[in-house]
């Protein structure tokens, strides 16, 4: 927690006050410190939400299953974040909100998908039922996450290419470089916290059924 | 004053660059929020439902 506070205050520092304007974008790159970050805790979510799925579902394994229910508002959140932040930066540099290309559409198609999830997750009377209902889809679901990594390579589009993860290095400076890679340790540690806090809490939501059901049967 | 102006403007884009902070700070306070919330509520009816069953235990 204390580590996850201490990344952001000090990528928040950097991105507003520290990092240079850039030649072409001037200030609004400071948009990519929270822009990026965002959209990779996204896709790391709905990884982490698919593989949590495939071990609920192979080897009924409960805390896979929990931790795949925990992560999915929390990705919901991260894509929305992605989502509102990019048209935000789309605006003044592209001229416009938004375009149905490769990358928007299947970023917006992997909200739906977390949308989906948590809403089947609740569905039917029987929680496993609804359980495995949801993890089907994350896992299907999952073929997104690739789709939405290459799209900027294999279609045309609007979006810029990979500029960190790339095979040969990232192509940005260090002074860009350092504040981004503080959101995203804040970011990803956030998400961690997050996470811990919540599949406590679906423990406890499963032990309140349990009980509950108990009662129900005397 | 002037300086705190020109940061605030942000070589005319302040009004994109704010909201996009401003937006990812009310989101995930939001998460923290809830999540925290959530935690506590579970925990308190685990508890007051442990009660229960240790009382009708001991009836």
């Amino acid at each position: 927690m204390a580590i996850t506070l201490l990344c952001l205050t000090c990528g928040l520092y950097f991105s507003l006050f520290k990092s240079p304007p850039d030649y072409q974008q001037s200030d609004t790159v400071r948009i990519m410190y929270v822009h990026v970050p965002a959209a990779w805790m996204a896709m790391f979510c709905y990884s982490a939400m698919a593989l949590s799925s495939a071990a609920a579902l192979i080897w009924g394994h409960l805390v896979a299953q929990l931790i795949a229910k925990a992560t999915a508002p929390i990705g919901a959140a991260f894509t929305f974040l992605a989502l509102i932040t990019g048209s935000l930066w789309g605006k003044p540099m592209w001229g416009t909100w938004w375009v149905w290309d490769a990358r928007l559409t299947s970023v917006l198609i992997l909200f739906f998908l977390y949308l989906g999830f948590i809403v089947l997750h609740d569905a039917f009377d029987d929680t496993s039922r609804g359980a495995r209902a949801a993890s089907i889809l994350a896992v299907v679901g999952a073929v997104n996450v690739p789709i939405i990594k290459f799209s900027v390579d294999w279609w045309n589009t609007l979006h810029q290419p990979a500029s960190v993860l790339k095979l040969d290095g990232p192509a940005i400076h260090s002074s860009m470089l350092i504040p981004l890679l503080l959101m995203a340790s804040g970011y990803t540690g956030f998400y961690l916290w997050m996470l811990i806090v919540r599949v406590r809490a679906e423990f406890n939501s499963n032990k309140i059924r349990a009980i509950r059901i108990r009662q129900a049967n005397r | 004053m002037s300086q705190l102006f020109t940061f605030l403007d942000m070589s005319g884009y302040g009004n994109f660059i704010w909201p996009a902070f401003g937006i990812s700070a009310i989101i995930l306070l939001g998460i923290l929020v809830h999540s925290q919330r959530f935690l506590k509520r579970t925990e308190k009816e685990l508890e007051t439902l442990n009660n229960q069953v240790d009382t009708s235990d001991t009836a």
